[in-house]
């Protein structure tokens, strides 16, 4: 990891393309601007991290994957839509 | 831009035989290793979908149109998102919700009474181009009641 150390309307650069820019600091909140490519993704994250979890929590080992969705099914399927069977 | 996932229900038919592969460029979210996924459904399983992943069998989903169990979810794509996706139609969208089993363990065996479906981040998929991406809706929560 690198640590840098800046002050207020500093910031830097990352690979050319993108940049960050310390706008304002208020006792342990740091306010950052970051200037990027539209096709890069720039998350919170915590939330990157929920979803990360999330992922891994979900996942179901491929032989029990169609058994949990029947139980799941006959859980969620009265308040889903009806079978037009 | 905002749209409401209820587009996608036209799928989630009952009889719908459907089967998709989907390009996830760069992997789902922290998990970028997870790139190529076959969605899966039919009568039987609808309106569940099963997501399999190609580069690791060993790992997969159970997915659901996430207003079946949230009926006034709104999906929220952001210019990035838009163009990730390849700008897609409204009607080329699928947007799938994971489902967290009570257990991770998933067995069949037990009823799974409190599993939840991740809002937070549904995937989003454009089927005309076989592309999809996990969105993160920042006002959802991860752990969406299920019910039953």
């Amino acid at each position: 990891m690198l640590v840098l150390t800046r002050r207020v309307d500093e910031g830097l650069n990352i690979g050319g393309e993108i940049s960050v820019r310390i706008l304002a600091i208020d006792g342990d909140r740091v306010k950052l601007g970051v200037v990027a490519p539209r096709t890069v993704s720039i998350l919170r994250d915590e939330l990157c991290q929920q979803v990360r979890n999330e992922n891994t929590a979900a996942a179901i080992p491929a032989g029990q994957r169609a058994a949990v969705a029947r139980s799941l099914k006959s859980l969620v399927l009265p308040a889903a839509e009806p079978d037009a069977s | 831009m905002e749209r409401t996932a209820a587009a996608t229900a036209p799928l989630n038919g009952a009889g719908a035989d459907y089967e998709i592969t989907v390009h996830f460029a760069g992997g789902l979210v922290g998990c970028a290793d997870w790139e190529h996924f076959d969605i899966v459904t039919d009568a039987e399983l609808s309106p569940l979908y099963l997501i399999n992943c190609q580069d690791d069998p060993s790992i997969g989903f159970i997915g659901a149109d996430p207003t079946v169990f949230k009926p006034d979810f709104c999906l929220q794509l952001s210019p990035e998102d838009e163009e990730q996706l390849g700008y897609p139609e409204f009607s080329d969208l699928l947007v799938l919700a994971i489902i967290t089993p009570a257990s991770s363990l998933g067995s069949a065996a037990e009823p799974t009474t409190s599993a939840t479906i991740n809002l937070l981040g549904p995937l989003v998929i454009n089927l005309k181009r076989g592309i999809g991406r996990q969105v993160i809706q920042s006002e959802y929560t991860a752990h969406h009641s299920v019910g039953g």
